[in-house]
């Protein structure tokens, strides 16, 4: 097998933080993640809120809030991901899609925050290449986000974070409060990335839309992985999954059981 | 007895009209789903349901009584961010006094644990929030709740265990119930019937 | 991501600091105001405008009057008036700006047009035609510095209710049958004390220079009360013929005093700022 993309080992985050007067304590963010994500794969991180998920894409892109402290070790296509190196990648090879259309700039037509970090002499080519990968009428270029409906901006976001160079896209909860049609758009578009050689990192709470999408489910909570599950297990009552965590899971789920911890309820 | 919709119109200033001439009813005892996509006005039909906002035509009557303004309202709106819906200087247990004194039979059913009371916002989870919210939102003069995506941000282990404690509470005091929600699945599994939003514009 | 830098927090640290150093300022002023002799502050309690020595740590002024003592009650009656002025000017910016943001429209018209009348006028022009109107003395110096002072704090506290305002917690108060003064009392005045504490230590100095300038231009004081303003009004015409310590000393006291508490202040909102709040 070819070296991975991007391999975390021992990846350790914690707070320094106030506790009572002078004292200070070290909360734990992350602890002792290992994973890997290799070329043309969809890794799922399941996690809920508070489980550590959005810490892990924070600390690849180096934005953690500044009284983080990080152990353990980011490699990106075999080397480190260091501060410098970091500055490089950023955007050319590593993208982000953030979670929410709001981040995109509300002052600037999108044409031109697409056209953002591309060399100047091909990115209106680019930008033009983008739109139509996008469905994206060429008129909308000179439009401001607010003239946008919600699935053109969330194409846009697409757009904006869409490279040839890039080898690795990190997507933070892309799918929350959005219906079914729009989910599956947005997944759609992760697919053909991946199909395209592109390694997608997918972050989200939301089970469906990452087994449906994912080859295999890291799933997180409180700072540690607890298990690494193919996607295939998540089906039935989940008896092919191996930890009994994300069999409850599972369970849990409105159209399955929708047991809180492992029993039946019935309405 | 049933919480009546008639004839709703409502725009926000300077914009189309989000509803014109809806209506529908919740009856007490009954639990309602309200479905559509995300920016169709679901969450501004919850407001409007529990008197947040005040529509410009028509209007939202309780058991045949219109909403208080300056009163307790009946109908308790519970929102999809607790962090949002609890100021955060307050400890948890001033929280539940401002509604009501919350009988320890109710915290424990909805899972609250005692010591919790004695903290801040900031030291719970999403999820114990949320049950707190609850607990307030259950004063004894509630007739109806409205929980706009109320478990959206939790996981599913934490969405069952809340909804299956709610709904117990909820019949047994016979609340009326309506549930806005984009996840179809939660709605088929809870619901009595729903409502389209798309057929309130 | 592999190194490991020490982030250790400072802020309470340096905030502590800061707050040692003015309650140190302010423990030796208030100590010196009560176990100075005030015998000599009478005129030839030594030599007149003799330079510093031991005996007369800042010198004497023409009337031999010890300068160190004067100092020292001036810059008490300088904090005492500092923290009254400070206070009524801190507690009319909560009141109008959580009104003019919590009790509609009309209330918010009448506020911003005060506001803005308020801020229109140069500031010692107020200052001096209010402490003419009250009649001087201490009443006249607080109102006309309160009343000129709480403007800005003002605006910074009714756009931080402006925010507060639509929060959901709000309307689930309301919806609980919560009057309008239960919710700006409990919900509203938590929320921006920490604003209120800050914009609070932040007016002092200010205060403090403007009581100086209002007794510098002789209002307010009698001219033999040991005020900042007051000595460095009659150090001035000697500064020329090298009388420097009549001027020098009082001015770097005064300054050392603002620029302490300017310095706790800053420290405070450093804490207190959610942004900053972990450094």
């Amino acid at each position: 097998m070819s070296e991975p993309v991007l391999a975390v080992s021992g990846l350790d985050v914690s707070f320094v933080q106030y506790a009572k007067g002078l004292r200070t304590r070290t909360v734990p963010g992350i602890t002792g993640l290992d994973l890997e994500v290799a070329e043309g794969e969809i890794l799922a991180v399941l996690g809920a809120s508070g489980s550590g998920k959005t810490l892990l894409a924070q600390a690849i892109l180096g934005i953690l809030p500044h009284n983080a402290r990080t152990g353990g070790e980011i490699l990106f296509r075999g080397s480190r991901l260091t501060p410098a190196r970091r500055t490089r990648v950023l955007g050319r090879e590593i993208s982000y899609i953030p979670q929410s259309v709001t981040s995109l700039d509300p002052l600037m037509p999108v044409g031109a925050q697409v056209r953002i970090g591309l060399d100047a002499a091909v990115a209106e080519r680019v930008r033009r290449r983008l739109f139509a990968r996008y469905d994206l009428q060429d008129h909308v270029a000179g439009r401001y986000p607010h003239q946008l409906s919600g699935g053109m901006l969330r194409r846009v976001l697409f757009a904006t974070s869409v490279r040839d160079t890039v080898r690795l896209v990190i997507a933070d909860e892309p799918t929350p409060g959005l219906h079914a049609e729009a989910v599956e758009e947005v997944l759609r578009h992760l697919r053909e990335l991946a199909v395209s050689g592109v390694a997608v990192l997918l972050i989200t709470h939301d089970i469906r839309a990452a087994v449906s999408v994912a080859r295999r489910v890291a799933v997180m909570r409180e700072g540690r992985l607890v298990t690494m599950e193919t996607a295939d297990a998540f089906t039935g009552d989940g008896a092919e999954l191996r930890h009994p965590f994300a069999r409850d899971l599972w369970r849990a789920l409105p159209q399955n059981q929708f047991s809180p911890g492992g029993t039946e309820w019935h309405s | 007895m049933a919480l009546v919709i008639d004839g709703l119109g409502f725009a926000y200033p300077g914009g189309p009209p989000l509803f014109h001439d809806a209506s529908f009813r919740v009856e007490a005892g009954s639990v309602v789903g309200i479905t559509g996509p995300s920016g169709t006005g679901k969450s501004t039909l919850g407001a409007l349901l529990a008197g947040d906002i005040r529509p410009r035509l028509g209007g939202v009557t309780v058991d045949g009584a219109p909403l208080p303004r300056r009163a307790f309202r009946p109908v308790q709106l519970i929102h999809q961010h607790p962090e949002r819906a609890v100021n955060r200087t307050w400890r948890m247990s001033a929280v539940l006094r401002e509604s009501h004194a919350v009988p320890p039979e109710t915290l424990d059913r909805l899972g609250i644990k005692p010591e919790w009371a004695d903290r801040r916002p900031g030291e719970l989870s999403g999820g114990e929030l949320q049950r707190f919210c609850i607990a307030r939102a259950l004063h004894p003069a509630t007739r109806y709740l409205v929980a706009d995506e109320m478990t959206a941000m939790f996981d599913a282990i934490t969405q069952a265990a809340i909804w299956h404690r709610l709904l117990e509470i909820v019949r047994e005091r016979g609340l009326g119930m309506v549930v806005i929600s984009h996840e179809s699945a939660l709605l088929d599994r809870i619901c009595d019937e729903q409502v389209a939003v798309e057929t309130l514009r | 991501m592999t190194t490991s830098a020490d982030r250790k927090p400072r802020g309470r640290r340096d905030l502590l600091v800061s707050l040692g150093v003015v309650v140190a300022v302010v423990a030796c002023v208030v100590a010196g105001g009560l176990l100075l002799d005030p015998a000599q502050m009478r005129p030839s309690a030594g030599a007149p405008l003799s330079p510093p020595s031991l005996r007369h740590l800042f010198g004497t002024d023409h009337l031999g009057r010890d300068m160190f003592t004067r100092t020292v009650h001036g810059l008490s009656l300088s904090l005492a008036i500092g923290v009254l002025t400070a206070a009524v000017s801190t507690v009319i910016s909560a009141v109008l700006g959580i009104c003019a943001a919590l009790f509609g429209r009309w209330v918010d018209g009448l506020v911003s047009w005060v506001i803005d009348l308020s801020i229109g006028i140069p500031h010692l022009i107020f200052m001096v035609l209010l402490a003419f109107v009250v009649g001087g003395g201490i009443p006249g110096i607080v109102l006309g510095i309160a009343l000129t002072h709480w403007m800005s704090l003002a605006l910074l506290v009714r756009a931080d209710v402006r925010q507060i305002r639509s929060a959901e917690f709000m309307l689930v108060s309301r919806g609980l049958g919560r009057s309008p003064l239960f919710i700006a009392w409990r919900h509203v005045t938590p929320l921006i004390l920490p604003q209120l504490l800050v914009g609070f230590v932040l007016m002092f100095p200010h205060v403090i220079l403007h009581e100086a300038a209002l007794t510098f231009l002789g209002f307010g004081f009698s001219p033999q009360t040991p005020a900042i303003g007051i000595l460095l009004s009659e150090g001035m015409p000697h500064i020329s013929s090298g009388m420097w310590w009549l001027a020098v000393f009082p001015g770097l006291t005064l300054l050392l005093v603002v620029l302490a508490i300017a310095r706790l202040g800053d420290r405070i909102r450093t804490v207190l700022d959610p942004a900053t709040s972990h450094g």
